[in-house]
């Protein structure tokens, strides 16, 4: 294979590789135990990312989401909404397929040869899971419990990212630890278990992140479109693809471009998407809201308030709070 | 042949990102945090002036003769919010010289002020919008509490549990200083 060839066949890997890397560039942190304290920490990444890792250099979107509700009594969490606006409408599930170190890590599980659960049915409908996570972890749990619910009971990258590595390094965390942390290690497990027998089990089934861009895949400015004229309905996009999808870039769409390579007619392209004139009037509402909300956010210090609790150490995401 | 070349990829891969990025992490190694960097028991407690939210001032080096419980905490802290109870109680033991001093961590004085007013907290909380207190008393995370004898830092808390076992714990320290 020439090299032109592999790198268009690898390409998606490559990317998932540097932004993995990037995401994650305080070489320091993991060597030393520190975490990192610049203002790169009140900017978003668009994939999920725990902001108590000891490399990140950045902050994880969810996380930043759930505990800005938190405080969601005192201070409309504007400046997350408005960066969430953005990042969906400009990308859409084209986040996680590309831009998510945690879908990688499920690929390379999934990678494991072992039998493997097919998608039917039954896992089509377990992908409603996320959504009431969403719902209840994400929102319900911070706005009346004071508490970044998901990121607290659920999230694999906290446990994985911050609190192993962290609680193994630092001596004085590991006083902290407790039943929780003991139930988060027990979930990554099993999570990690189901994500080597089902294809990115963690996004299909319970990523509240996933199911926040899904709302935006019908307006998502990137992605993966369908040449209708092109198309004969054969169906082999959706057959080969492993993702719950019923149809190419609905809401279980990752954007991956797998379906291109079994399209036979090479009608399937992956771009700047061309949408009718109804969806282009919503794309410019969004826009619009979002540069409003990041905007209001920016002046009521939304920045400054998203890296001032991305530079200490969530022990709740970690599993020690 | 093609499988070296995948190899041969992700490598060089790998090595422009750690290159390009050890130097970025090298350029503003001052930004991160040492493990251990904080204060340890036995340190001086650095010296301070805050604004309080009853619009008084507590300055750190005029309380030398008392034991001072530090509690640095934010709105968005669950564990921190959780224990705040504890320090009502602390206050209500009437310690007669035991200063509590509540220091929130870089939120605008208007949160700390709807916080205050919505969960009616009595003990002296302090305004720290842009850092400079919480520089002075570097910590991993929040809660972090320092129980404070003669300017020297007895104890240090980090995170907490529910406001009944904080409040044992506290008070266990406070009462080992008082004796």
């Amino acid at each position: 294979m020439k090299v032109g060839e592999h790198l268009k066949k690898f390409s998606r890997r490559y990317v998932q590789l540097i932004t993995a890397v990037l995401y994650n560039c305080n070489v320091k942190g993991f060597a030393t135990g520190t975490i990192w304290k610049g203002n790169s920490k009140g900017v978003c990444v668009p994939g999920l990312n725990c902001y108590s890792c000891p490399g990140a250099i950045a902050s994880c979107p969810l996380g930043s989401l759930q505990t800005a509700l938190v405080s969601s009594r005192y201070k409309f969490p504007y400046y997350i909404i408005g960066t969430l606006l953005l990042m969906g409408l400009f990308l859409g599930r084209f986040i996680c397929g590309f831009l998510c170190p945690f879908g990688m890590i499920q690929e390379f599980l999934h990678k494991i040869p072992t039998p493997k659960l097919k998608k039917s049915k039954t896992t089509r409908g377990l992908t409603c899971i996320k959504y009431v996570l969403l719902v209840l972890f994400a929102v319900m749990i911070p706005i009346f419990y004071s508490a970044p619910g998901f990121c607290k009971y659920i999230c694999l990258a906290g446990t994985l990212e911050a609190g192993i590595p962290l609680t193994f390094m630092q001596k004085k965390l590991r006083s902290l630890i407790g039943i929780l942390f003991g139930w988060k290690v027990v979930l990554l497990l099993t999570i990690i278990i189901i994500c080597i027998f089902a294809y990115r089990g963690f996004c299909r089934f319970i990523c509240p992140l996933g199911a926040i861009y899904s709302f935006f895949q019908p307006v998502s400015f990137f992605g993966v479109q369908v040449d209708e004229a092109k198309c004969i309905h054969c169906d082999a996009c959706v057959r080969n693809c492993k993702m719950d999808v019923k149809k190419i870039c609905d809401r279980e769409c990752i954007q991956c471009g797998e379906c291109i390579r079994h399209c036979p007619v090479d009608a399937i392209h992956i771009g700047i998407r061309r949408i009718d004139r109804k969806k282009r009037s919503l794309q410019v509402i969004f826009i619009v809201l979002a540069v409003i909300l990041i905007v209001v956010g920016l002046n009521s210090k939304g920045f400054h308030d998203i890296k001032s609790k991305a530079i200490r150490l969530c022990y709740e995401c970690m599993g020690i709070g | 042949m093609s499988k070296y070349r995948k190899l041969f990829g992700f490598v060089f891969a790998i090595s422009i990102c750690l290159s390009s990025l050890t130097a970025c992490g090298a350029a503003s190694e001052q930004e991160a945090m040492e493990v251990g960097e904080g204060l340890k028991e036995g340190d001086a407690a650095p010296d301070f002036t805050a604004t309080l939210v009853d619009g008084s001032e507590f300055k750190m080096s005029d309380h030398k003769d008392d034991v001072v419980i530090l509690n640095f905490f934010a709105s968005w802290c669950g564990p921190c919010m959780r224990e705040m109870p504890a320090f009502d109680m602390l206050k209500k033991d009437e310690y007669s010289n035991l200063s509590i001093l509540c220091v929130n961590c870089e939120e605008d004085k208007t949160t700390v002020d709807a916080l205050v007013e919505n969960h009616g907290f009595t003990f002296p909380i302090a305004y720290d919008e842009d850092g400079t207190i919480g520089a002075k008393y570097p910590s991993e995370g929040i809660p972090y509490t320092l129980i404070i004898k003669n300017g020297v830092i007895e104890k240090i808390f980090l995170g907490a549990q529910d406001a009944d076992t904080q409040y044992k714990e506290y008070k266990g320290a406070i009462d080992a200083c008082m004796n």
